[in-house]
Protein backbone atom coordinates (compact mmCIF):
# COMPACT_ATOMS: atom_id res chain seq x y z
CA UNK A 1 0.00 0.00 0.00
CA UNK A 2 2.68 2.17 1.20
CA UNK A 3 5.07 1.23 -1.84
CA UNK A 4 1.80 1.86 -4.20
CA UNK A 5 1.55 5.35 -2.98
CA UNK A 6 5.02 6.50 -3.47
CA UNK A 7 5.25 5.49 -6.59
CA UNK A 8 1.69 7.40 -7.47
CA UNK A 9 3.28 10.35 -6.02
CA UNK A 10 6.29 10.29 -7.93
CA UNK A 11 4.15 9.14 -11.04
CA UNK A 12 1.88 12.44 -9.91
CA UNK A 13 5.06 15.04 -9.90
CA UNK A 14 6.70 13.42 -12.59
CA UNK A 15 3.67 14.48 -14.77
CA UNK A 16 3.41 17.73 -13.15
CA UNK A 17 6.69 18.71 -13.97
CA UNK A 18 7.30 16.99 -17.52
CA UNK A 19 3.84 18.06 -18.43
CA UNK A 20 3.64 21.42 -18.10
CA UNK A 21 7.37 21.53 -20.27
CA UNK A 22 5.29 20.04 -23.05
CA UNK A 23 3.26 23.14 -23.49
CA UNK A 24 4.26 25.07 -26.88
CA UNK A 25 6.51 27.47 -25.81
CA UNK A 26 6.89 30.98 -28.09
CA UNK A 27 7.09 34.23 -26.19
CA UNK A 28 6.96 37.67 -27.65
CA UNK A 29 7.00 41.29 -27.23
CA UNK A 30 6.58 44.22 -29.75
CA UNK A 31 5.78 47.62 -30.74
CA UNK A 32 4.79 48.83 -34.10
CA UNK A 33 5.65 52.43 -35.58
CA UNK A 34 3.21 51.83 -38.20
CA UNK A 35 0.76 50.85 -35.54
CA UNK A 36 1.26 54.00 -33.49
CA UNK A 37 1.43 56.49 -36.27
CA UNK A 38 -1.44 55.04 -38.17
CA UNK A 39 -3.82 53.30 -36.09
CA UNK A 40 -6.74 51.63 -38.25
CA UNK A 41 -5.78 53.27 -41.32
CA UNK A 42 -5.53 50.70 -43.95
CA UNK A 43 -4.50 53.15 -46.87
CA UNK A 44 -2.84 55.89 -45.57
CA UNK A 45 -2.15 59.28 -47.80
CA UNK A 46 2.01 60.13 -47.56
CA UNK A 47 2.42 63.71 -46.95
CA UNK A 48 2.56 65.91 -50.21
CA UNK A 49 4.69 68.97 -48.05
CA UNK A 50 8.25 69.25 -48.65
CA UNK A 51 9.92 68.95 -44.81
CA UNK A 52 11.66 71.71 -43.62
CA UNK A 53 14.06 71.52 -41.21
CA UNK A 54 15.26 74.16 -39.02
CA UNK A 55 18.91 73.65 -38.28
CA UNK A 56 19.97 73.06 -36.13
CA UNK A 57 17.51 70.49 -34.94
CA UNK A 58 15.88 69.89 -31.75
CA UNK A 59 15.18 66.38 -31.69
CA UNK A 60 13.43 63.76 -29.31
CA UNK A 61 14.05 59.94 -29.04
CA UNK A 62 11.25 57.88 -27.68
CA UNK A 63 10.16 53.89 -27.41
CA UNK A 64 7.43 53.40 -29.59
CA UNK A 65 4.10 51.93 -27.28
CA UNK A 66 4.32 48.34 -27.13
CA UNK A 67 0.90 46.35 -28.01
CA UNK A 68 -0.29 44.01 -26.03
CA UNK A 69 2.26 41.26 -24.78
CA UNK A 70 1.33 37.85 -26.74
CA UNK A 71 2.85 35.07 -24.62
CA UNK A 72 1.86 31.66 -24.92
CA UNK A 73 3.00 28.54 -22.63
CA UNK A 74 3.59 27.90 -19.23
CA UNK A 75 5.74 30.66 -18.45
CA UNK A 76 5.52 34.32 -19.18
CA UNK A 77 7.07 36.90 -21.36
CA UNK A 78 9.64 38.53 -19.03
CA UNK A 79 7.41 41.56 -19.14
CA UNK A 80 7.60 44.28 -20.36
CA UNK A 81 10.82 46.36 -21.17
CA UNK A 82 11.28 48.37 -18.17
CA UNK A 83 11.70 52.36 -17.91
CA UNK A 84 15.09 52.54 -16.59
CA UNK A 85 16.36 49.48 -19.63
CA UNK A 86 14.65 51.87 -22.18
CA UNK A 87 16.23 54.42 -21.18
CA UNK A 88 19.61 53.24 -21.49
CA UNK A 89 18.99 52.40 -24.63
CA UNK A 90 17.54 55.56 -25.47
CA UNK A 91 20.82 57.08 -24.30
CA UNK A 92 23.02 54.90 -26.69
CA UNK A 93 20.73 55.86 -29.25
CA UNK A 94 21.05 59.58 -28.37
CA UNK A 95 24.79 59.36 -28.36
CA UNK A 96 25.08 58.82 -32.27
CA UNK A 97 22.91 62.40 -32.83
CA UNK A 98 24.26 64.44 -29.72
CA UNK A 99 27.82 64.13 -31.93
CA UNK A 100 26.51 65.59 -34.89
CA UNK A 101 26.98 69.54 -35.12
CA UNK A 102 23.77 69.93 -36.94
CA UNK A 103 21.93 68.93 -33.53
CA UNK A 104 20.75 71.71 -31.32
CA UNK A 105 19.87 69.08 -28.82
CA UNK A 106 18.32 65.67 -28.44
CA UNK A 107 15.90 64.42 -24.98
CA UNK A 108 14.52 61.11 -24.35
CA UNK A 109 11.43 61.13 -24.12
CA UNK A 110 9.65 59.27 -21.58
CA UNK A 111 7.04 56.39 -22.47
CA UNK A 112 4.37 58.21 -20.82
CA UNK A 113 4.53 60.93 -22.65
CA UNK A 114 3.45 58.25 -25.77
CA UNK A 115 -0.19 56.55 -26.00
CA UNK A 116 -0.67 53.41 -28.20
CA UNK A 117 -2.07 54.34 -31.65
CA UNK A 118 -1.45 58.09 -30.80
CA UNK A 119 -0.42 58.96 -33.94
CA UNK A 120 0.81 62.27 -35.03
CA UNK A 121 -1.56 64.27 -32.88
CA UNK A 122 0.50 62.66 -29.99
CA UNK A 123 3.97 63.46 -31.62
CA UNK A 124 2.87 66.90 -31.57
CA UNK A 125 1.81 67.13 -27.96
CA UNK A 126 5.19 65.99 -27.33
CA UNK A 127 6.26 68.54 -29.72
CA UNK A 128 4.66 71.09 -27.91
CA UNK A 129 5.33 69.94 -24.78
CA UNK A 130 9.45 69.27 -25.25
CA UNK A 131 9.41 71.86 -28.03
CA UNK A 132 10.98 68.88 -30.72
CA UNK A 133 10.78 69.03 -34.15
CA UNK A 134 12.06 65.86 -35.32
CA UNK A 135 11.91 62.46 -33.23
CA UNK A 136 13.72 59.58 -33.82
CA UNK A 137 11.07 56.58 -32.80
CA UNK A 138 12.27 53.15 -31.86
CA UNK A 139 10.45 49.93 -31.97
CA UNK A 140 10.95 46.32 -31.75
CA UNK A 141 9.93 43.25 -32.01
CA UNK A 142 11.23 39.94 -29.79
CA UNK A 143 10.79 36.61 -29.78
CA UNK A 144 11.90 33.71 -27.72
CA UNK A 145 11.75 30.24 -28.72
CA UNK A 146 12.22 27.22 -26.05
CA UNK A 147 12.86 23.57 -27.36
CA UNK A 148 14.16 20.74 -25.40
CA UNK A 149 17.07 18.45 -25.88
CA UNK A 150 17.79 15.04 -25.03
CA UNK A 151 19.15 15.99 -21.51
CA UNK A 152 15.27 16.59 -21.05
CA UNK A 153 14.77 12.94 -20.69
CA UNK A 154 16.59 13.43 -17.02
CA UNK A 155 13.64 15.65 -16.35
CA UNK A 156 12.23 11.90 -15.26
CA UNK A 157 14.35 11.58 -12.27
CA UNK A 158 13.23 15.05 -10.81
CA UNK A 159 16.84 16.12 -9.81
CA UNK A 160 17.59 16.21 -13.55
CA UNK A 161 15.31 18.99 -13.59
CA UNK A 162 17.52 20.71 -11.60
CA UNK A 163 21.00 19.86 -12.78
CA UNK A 164 20.92 19.10 -16.67
CA UNK A 165 20.44 21.88 -19.21
CA UNK A 166 17.28 20.49 -21.14
CA UNK A 167 16.30 23.87 -22.24
CA UNK A 168 17.64 25.68 -25.69
CA UNK A 169 16.48 28.96 -25.99
CA UNK A 170 16.88 31.25 -28.93
CA UNK A 171 15.92 35.05 -28.79
CA UNK A 172 15.95 36.59 -31.97
CA UNK A 173 15.23 40.07 -31.32
CA UNK A 174 14.74 43.05 -34.14
CA UNK A 175 14.99 47.05 -33.88
CA UNK A 176 14.11 49.76 -35.46
CA UNK A 177 14.48 53.75 -35.50
CA UNK A 178 12.23 55.85 -37.68
CA UNK A 179 13.19 59.60 -37.83
CA UNK A 180 10.25 61.66 -38.53
CA UNK A 181 9.81 65.28 -39.02
CA UNK A 182 6.94 65.94 -37.13
CA UNK A 183 5.43 69.00 -38.66
CA UNK A 184 5.75 67.75 -42.28
CA UNK A 185 4.86 63.97 -41.50
CA UNK A 186 7.80 62.92 -43.55
CA UNK A 187 9.88 59.74 -42.83
CA UNK A 188 13.45 61.35 -42.99
CA UNK A 189 15.37 57.93 -42.62
CA UNK A 190 15.58 54.43 -40.60
CA UNK A 191 17.66 52.26 -39.55
CA UNK A 192 17.30 48.50 -38.08
CA UNK A 193 19.65 46.39 -36.08
CA UNK A 194 19.07 43.14 -35.16
CA UNK A 195 20.46 40.04 -32.89
CA UNK A 196 19.97 36.23 -31.91
CA UNK A 197 21.22 34.71 -28.60
CA UNK A 198 21.38 31.16 -28.31
CA UNK A 199 21.02 29.55 -24.35
CA UNK A 200 20.63 26.34 -22.70
CA UNK A 201 19.26 26.53 -19.27
CA UNK A 202 17.54 24.01 -17.07
CA UNK A 203 13.73 24.21 -16.08
CA UNK A 204 14.10 25.52 -12.85
CA UNK A 205 16.35 28.74 -13.87
CA UNK A 206 14.53 29.00 -17.42
CA UNK A 207 12.77 32.41 -16.55
CA UNK A 208 15.80 33.70 -15.57
CA UNK A 209 17.48 32.42 -18.24
CA UNK A 210 14.97 33.96 -20.70
CA UNK A 211 14.68 37.38 -18.81
CA UNK A 212 18.36 37.51 -19.37
CA UNK A 213 18.57 36.58 -23.07
CA UNK A 214 16.26 38.91 -23.35
CA UNK A 215 18.18 41.85 -22.45
CA UNK A 216 21.51 40.69 -23.95
CA UNK A 217 19.22 40.50 -27.21
CA UNK A 218 18.09 43.86 -26.90
CA UNK A 219 21.64 45.07 -25.75
CA UNK A 220 23.29 43.30 -28.81
CA UNK A 221 20.13 44.56 -31.41
CA UNK A 222 20.68 48.19 -29.65
CA UNK A 223 24.70 47.94 -31.21
CA UNK A 224 23.65 47.26 -34.46
CA UNK A 225 21.29 49.64 -34.47
CA UNK A 226 23.64 52.12 -33.43
CA UNK A 227 26.14 51.05 -36.06
CA UNK A 228 23.46 51.40 -38.77
CA UNK A 229 22.08 54.36 -37.42
CA UNK A 230 25.68 56.20 -37.84
CA UNK A 231 25.67 55.18 -41.46
CA UNK A 232 22.37 55.93 -42.33
CA UNK A 233 22.82 59.28 -40.79
CA UNK A 234 26.26 59.96 -42.54
CA UNK A 235 23.72 58.67 -46.16
CA UNK A 236 21.19 61.12 -45.32
CA UNK A 237 23.61 64.17 -44.78
CA UNK A 238 25.06 63.09 -48.83
CA UNK A 239 21.35 63.36 -49.82
CA UNK A 240 20.88 66.46 -48.40
CA UNK A 241 23.97 67.41 -50.61
CA UNK A 242 22.75 65.41 -53.78
CA UNK A 243 19.14 66.25 -53.77
CA UNK A 244 18.30 69.41 -52.03
CA UNK A 245 14.74 69.62 -53.32
CA UNK A 246 13.92 66.73 -51.21
CA UNK A 247 14.31 68.22 -47.74
CA UNK A 248 14.11 72.13 -47.36
CA UNK A 249 17.06 73.18 -44.82
CA UNK A 250 16.56 76.59 -43.04
CA UNK A 251 19.43 77.52 -40.89
CA UNK A 252 18.56 79.09 -37.54
CA UNK A 253 20.69 83.05 -36.87
CA UNK A 254 23.91 82.47 -35.59
CA UNK A 255 26.79 80.12 -36.55
CA UNK A 256 29.31 77.09 -34.93
CA UNK A 257 32.64 78.17 -34.14
CA UNK A 258 35.60 76.54 -34.09
CA UNK A 259 39.28 77.72 -32.99
CA UNK A 260 41.76 76.05 -35.34
CA UNK A 261 45.58 76.48 -35.81
CA UNK A 262 45.55 74.90 -39.30
CA UNK A 263 48.23 73.31 -40.70
CA UNK A 264 49.45 76.05 -42.96
CA UNK A 265 49.96 78.22 -39.90
CA UNK A 266 51.82 75.22 -38.16
CA UNK A 267 53.77 73.97 -41.77
CA UNK A 268 54.93 77.80 -41.83
CA UNK A 269 56.47 77.58 -38.27
CA UNK A 270 57.97 74.36 -38.55
CA UNK A 271 59.71 75.92 -42.13
CA UNK A 272 60.47 78.83 -39.59
CA UNK A 273 61.87 77.05 -37.18
CA UNK A 274 64.16 74.62 -40.08
CA UNK A 275 65.37 77.53 -41.76
CA UNK A 276 66.53 79.26 -38.08
CA UNK A 277 68.11 75.92 -37.17
CA UNK A 278 70.08 75.57 -40.47
CA UNK A 279 71.71 79.81 -40.68
CA UNK A 280 72.21 78.42 -36.68
CA UNK A 281 74.61 75.84 -37.55
CA UNK A 282 76.29 77.48 -40.56
CA UNK A 283 76.68 80.43 -38.39
CA UNK A 284 78.76 78.08 -35.86
CA UNK A 285 80.62 76.33 -38.39
CA UNK B 1 83.91 73.72 -2.27
CA UNK B 2 80.70 75.50 -2.47
CA UNK B 3 81.29 75.27 -6.33
CA UNK B 4 80.99 71.54 -6.21
CA UNK B 5 77.82 71.49 -4.13
CA UNK B 6 75.97 73.98 -6.30
CA UNK B 7 73.30 71.95 -7.94
CA UNK B 8 71.90 73.58 -11.44
CA UNK B 9 67.60 73.73 -10.75
CA UNK B 10 65.98 71.24 -12.74
CA UNK B 11 63.81 72.37 -15.13
CA UNK B 12 59.66 72.22 -14.61
CA UNK B 13 58.10 68.95 -16.14
CA UNK B 14 55.06 70.94 -18.25
CA UNK B 15 52.49 68.69 -16.62
CA UNK B 16 49.27 70.84 -16.69
CA UNK B 17 50.20 71.13 -20.51
CA UNK B 18 50.29 67.43 -21.46
CA UNK B 19 47.19 67.20 -18.79
CA UNK B 20 45.22 69.35 -21.22
CA UNK B 21 46.52 67.83 -24.61
CA UNK B 22 45.36 64.44 -22.79
CA UNK B 23 42.02 65.96 -21.42
CA UNK B 24 41.50 67.06 -25.16
CA UNK B 25 41.94 63.87 -26.47
CA UNK B 26 39.98 62.06 -24.23
CA UNK B 27 37.16 64.26 -25.12
CA UNK B 28 37.54 63.12 -28.98
CA UNK B 29 37.74 59.58 -28.00
CA UNK B 30 34.75 59.73 -25.82
CA UNK B 31 32.63 61.97 -28.25
CA UNK B 32 29.76 61.66 -26.29
CA UNK B 33 31.20 63.87 -23.30
CA UNK B 34 31.54 66.75 -26.08
CA UNK B 35 27.60 67.98 -25.52
CA UNK B 36 28.23 68.05 -22.05
CA UNK B 37 31.48 70.40 -22.74
CA UNK B 38 31.08 72.08 -25.42
CA UNK B 39 30.81 76.02 -25.06
CA UNK B 40 27.30 77.21 -25.69
CA UNK B 41 26.51 80.68 -24.87
CA UNK B 42 22.89 80.03 -23.75
CA UNK B 43 23.86 77.05 -21.55
CA UNK B 44 26.83 79.20 -19.65
CA UNK B 45 23.88 81.86 -19.01
CA UNK B 46 21.91 79.16 -17.64
CA UNK B 47 25.03 78.41 -14.76
CA UNK B 48 27.31 75.65 -17.18
CA UNK B 49 30.16 78.10 -16.05
CA UNK B 50 32.55 74.87 -16.40
CA UNK B 51 31.69 75.49 -20.57
CA UNK B 52 33.53 78.79 -20.30
CA UNK B 53 37.22 76.05 -19.83
CA UNK B 54 36.35 72.58 -20.99
CA UNK B 55 34.63 74.25 -24.49
CA UNK B 56 38.32 74.26 -25.75
CA UNK B 57 39.16 71.54 -25.43
CA UNK B 58 36.13 69.78 -27.60
CA UNK B 59 36.94 69.11 -31.57
CA UNK B 60 35.09 68.94 -34.25
CA UNK B 61 37.41 66.10 -36.18
CA UNK B 62 40.47 64.62 -35.41
CA UNK B 63 42.44 66.69 -38.14
CA UNK B 64 41.45 70.10 -36.27
CA UNK B 65 42.67 68.11 -33.06
CA UNK B 66 45.50 67.47 -34.52
CA UNK B 67 46.85 70.69 -36.23
CA UNK B 68 45.48 72.44 -32.32
CA UNK B 69 47.75 69.61 -30.80
CA UNK B 70 50.76 69.82 -32.81
CA UNK B 71 50.88 73.64 -31.68
CA UNK B 72 49.83 73.69 -28.22
CA UNK B 73 51.86 70.86 -27.43
CA UNK B 74 54.81 71.88 -28.78
CA UNK B 75 55.06 75.42 -27.57
CA UNK B 76 53.01 75.34 -24.52
CA UNK B 77 55.19 72.16 -22.64
CA UNK B 78 58.38 74.51 -24.13
CA UNK B 79 57.17 77.80 -22.17
CA UNK B 80 56.01 75.79 -19.44
CA UNK B 81 59.61 74.61 -18.87
CA UNK B 82 60.88 78.13 -19.00
CA UNK B 83 57.92 79.97 -17.06
CA UNK B 84 56.28 77.21 -15.13
CA UNK B 85 53.99 79.08 -12.66
CA UNK B 86 53.51 82.13 -15.38
CA UNK B 87 52.50 79.54 -18.64
CA UNK B 88 50.10 77.51 -15.81
CA UNK B 89 48.23 80.54 -14.56
CA UNK B 90 48.06 81.15 -18.43
CA UNK B 91 46.49 78.34 -18.90
CA UNK B 92 44.29 78.36 -15.86
CA UNK B 93 42.57 82.14 -16.53
CA UNK B 94 43.33 82.11 -20.37
CA UNK B 95 40.52 79.58 -21.18
CA UNK B 96 37.16 81.70 -19.63
CA UNK B 97 39.06 84.72 -20.58
CA UNK B 98 38.85 83.78 -24.29
CA UNK B 99 35.36 82.37 -23.65
CA UNK B 100 34.08 85.72 -22.10
CA UNK B 101 35.59 87.40 -25.31
CA UNK B 102 33.59 85.18 -27.86
CA UNK B 103 30.33 85.40 -25.43
CA UNK B 104 30.54 89.31 -25.13
CA UNK B 105 31.83 90.39 -28.86
CA UNK B 106 30.32 87.36 -31.22
CA UNK B 107 26.66 87.48 -30.33
CA UNK B 108 25.89 85.19 -33.81
CA UNK B 109 27.94 82.13 -31.81
CA UNK B 110 25.82 79.27 -30.92
CA UNK B 111 28.52 77.32 -29.84
CA UNK B 112 32.41 76.84 -29.96
CA UNK B 113 34.84 74.48 -29.86
CA UNK B 114 38.80 74.33 -30.31
CA UNK B 115 42.14 74.34 -28.82
CA UNK B 116 43.77 76.70 -31.17
CA UNK B 117 42.96 80.25 -28.85
CA UNK B 118 44.94 78.49 -26.39
CA UNK B 119 47.71 77.20 -28.31
CA UNK B 120 48.11 80.99 -30.05
CA UNK B 121 48.46 82.11 -26.13
CA UNK B 122 51.06 79.74 -25.33
CA UNK B 123 52.74 80.42 -28.89
CA UNK B 124 52.38 84.33 -28.12
CA UNK B 125 54.08 83.36 -24.67
CA UNK B 126 56.95 81.12 -25.50
CA UNK B 127 57.33 84.33 -27.90
CA UNK B 128 57.94 86.64 -25.59
CA UNK B 129 59.83 84.66 -23.29
CA UNK B 130 62.48 83.68 -26.11
CA UNK B 131 62.30 87.34 -26.76
CA UNK B 132 63.24 89.08 -23.49
CA UNK B 133 65.69 86.08 -22.53
CA UNK B 134 67.70 85.69 -25.87
CA UNK B 135 69.17 88.00 -28.53
CA UNK B 136 70.43 85.84 -31.09
CA UNK B 137 67.00 84.27 -32.06
CA UNK B 138 65.24 87.35 -32.16
CA UNK B 139 64.91 87.72 -36.05
CA UNK B 140 63.10 84.09 -35.52
CA UNK B 141 60.39 84.70 -33.05
CA UNK B 142 59.78 87.94 -34.62
CA UNK B 143 59.15 86.24 -37.67
CA UNK B 144 56.79 83.67 -36.17
CA UNK B 145 54.62 86.32 -34.63
CA UNK B 146 54.28 87.86 -38.23
CA UNK B 147 53.23 84.91 -39.43
CA UNK B 148 51.50 84.55 -36.99
CA UNK B 149 49.83 88.04 -37.37
CA UNK B 150 48.92 87.93 -40.87
CA UNK B 151 47.32 84.43 -40.48
CA UNK B 152 44.44 86.32 -38.03
CA UNK B 153 44.17 89.16 -40.76
CA UNK B 154 43.79 86.52 -43.72
CA UNK B 155 41.25 84.71 -41.86
CA UNK B 156 39.90 87.80 -40.53
CA UNK B 157 39.08 88.20 -44.34
CA UNK B 158 38.34 84.97 -45.25
CA UNK B 159 35.99 83.68 -42.80
CA UNK B 160 34.04 80.94 -44.35
CA UNK B 161 32.57 77.94 -43.58
CA UNK B 162 36.00 75.19 -42.80
CA UNK B 163 34.05 72.22 -42.76
CA UNK B 164 31.08 72.14 -44.57
CA UNK B 165 29.01 69.33 -42.46
CA UNK B 166 25.83 69.87 -43.95
CA UNK B 167 24.08 71.14 -46.55
CA UNK B 168 23.73 74.86 -45.90
CA UNK B 169 25.76 74.64 -42.55
CA UNK B 170 28.95 75.28 -41.99
CA UNK B 171 31.49 75.22 -38.67
CA UNK B 172 33.22 79.00 -39.25
CA UNK B 173 36.84 80.04 -37.79
CA UNK B 174 36.90 82.39 -35.53
CA UNK B 175 39.70 84.31 -35.30
CA UNK B 176 38.75 86.67 -32.63
CA UNK B 177 39.36 83.94 -30.63
CA UNK B 178 43.10 83.62 -31.28
CA UNK B 179 43.40 87.70 -31.14
CA UNK B 180 41.55 87.05 -27.41
CA UNK B 181 44.41 84.21 -27.14
CA UNK B 182 47.37 86.42 -27.74
CA UNK B 183 46.02 89.20 -25.68
CA UNK B 184 45.32 86.88 -22.93
CA UNK B 185 49.11 85.69 -23.10
CA UNK B 186 50.21 89.16 -23.29
CA UNK B 187 48.60 89.96 -20.00
CA UNK B 188 50.06 86.89 -18.57
CA UNK B 189 54.00 87.46 -20.01
CA UNK B 190 53.19 91.25 -17.74
CA UNK B 191 56.02 92.46 -18.88
CA UNK B 192 57.00 95.71 -20.56
CA UNK B 193 57.35 94.66 -24.20
CA UNK B 194 61.09 94.70 -25.87
CA UNK B 195 60.13 93.04 -29.41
Amino acid sequence: MKTSLCIAIAVGLTVAVTGCLNLPRKAEKSSSVVAFLYPNQANYLPPTSIPVLHVPLHVGVAFVPSEALQGRGYYGTGGELSEMKKAELLERVAAQFRTRNFIADIQTVPSAYLRPGGGFENLDQVRGLLGVDVIVLVAYDQIQFTDQNYLSLSYWTIVGAYVFRGERNDTQTLMEAAVYDIPSRHLLFRAPGTSEVRGGSTPIDLSKMLRDNSADGFAKATDDLVGNLKTQLDQFKVRLKENPGEVQIQRAPGYTGAGEIGAPFAFGLALLAAGASLIRKRARS
Amino acid sequence: MTADLHVEPRPARPWVTFAVALAALAIRVAPNTSHFLILKPQQVFSGQLWRLWTGHLVHFGSSHLFWNLAVFVVTGAWAETLAPRRTRFFLLLAPPFISIVLLVFAPGLLMYGGLSGIAVGTFVLLAWLRLGSEKSSRWFWRAALALLAAKIVIESFLSGPIFARISGQGIHDVPLAHIAGAVAATVAFGRRLRI
